[in-house]
């Protein structure tokens, strides 16, 4: 079975070689947009538009697609360090996306 | 401007290197859009020579949108200052449908940088720049004046020194 590498989306930028063509599972906050598909690693970066601190997000966009902008997700594709998105603004991408969901925080109420 | 011209495909004929150099009208036949590339080293500067960066970014921006629009796909390249003070400009790369991540690094020479949108979506905003993540945050990244024209045929400038959009009297006809 395909090993699925699960791993912080800052180790992805910061040793993008070690995931080069690896099929990753990683949580960032989604921009879902015309050229701004992205993930990114906080809210901060994606607020101000941090894009070293993302990876862009070789997806189709649809309305179930756009519906995850601006949310925490877990995406599980693959990495390429040498796919830099859109103007090359990014730190590399992930294709052959088969999952975004919406990766739900902790219940505060509860604690 | 970068190197160009290596890429073992690149001929006189594809590389865009067309047969006469000299002040050009913007509206003047070029290259097709065949002549982009897909990768690697750009291709060698059209000798079409202009006497603005504005009017040579305007001619490219004809040249490619009626194939970008043809086939939804994203258009884009640079600008350059020749040494004569004239300005020319390199043929379009072809990029995907939503996104350019092909497009020459910014040379020491080039001035501004332009772009198509590909065709209408209701999926994108693609009749205007993309925001801080996108076509205005590349602008500023490298403090150069960006240009978009989009399916419906509008060319836009966009300043980042001065953080402004402009809609140009010219189009870009797909």
């Amino acid at each position: 079975m395909l090993e699925i590498l699960f791993v912080s989306l800052i180790h992805l930028i910061q040793h993008p070689e070690t995931y080069h063509h690896k099929q990753v599972r990683v949580v960032g906050v989604a921009s879902l947009k015309f050229e701004g598909k992205a993930l990114y690693v906080s809210k901060e970066d994606f607020d101000h538009a941090i894009t070293k601190n993302a990876v862009w997000l070789d997806v189709e966009l649809n309305d179930n697609v756009k519906k995850n902008h601006g949310k925490y997700v877990m995406v599980e594709g693959v990495f390429d360090e040498s796919k830099k998105g859109h103007l090359k603004l990014y730190s590399g991408s992930i294709t052959d996306i088969k999952r975004i969901e919406v990766w739900e925080g902790r219940d505060k109420s509860k604690e | 401007m970068s190197g160009c011209g290596s890429s073992p495909s690149a001929s006189p004929s594809d590389a865009g290197v067309g047969p006469a150099a000299g002040v050009a009208p913007a509206d003047a036949g070029v290259a097709d859009a065949s002549s982009s590339v897909d990768g690697g080293s750009p291709p060698c500067p059209s000798p079409k020579t202009f006497p603005t960066a504005e009017e040579a970014a305007v001619a490219a921006m004809k040249e490619a949108n009626p194939n970008s629009v043809r086939e939804n796909r994203e258009y884009g390249g640079w600008v350059h200052r020749n040494a004569d003070g004239t300005f020319s400009y390199v043929p379009p790369v072809r990029g995907s449908i939503d996104g350019l991540d092909n497009i020459p690094d910014k040379g020491p020479s080039d001035v501004v940088w332009y772009h198509t949108h590909g065709a209408a979506d209701p999926h994108y905003d693609s009749e205007n720049f993309s925001g801080a993540d996108g076509d205005k945050g590349y602008s500023r990244q490298n403090n150069a004046t960006g240009y978009v024209a989009t399916p419906s045929g509008a060319i836009k400038r966009y300043d980042p020194a001065t953080d402004t959009e402009a809609t140009l009297p010219d189009t870009a006809p797909p």
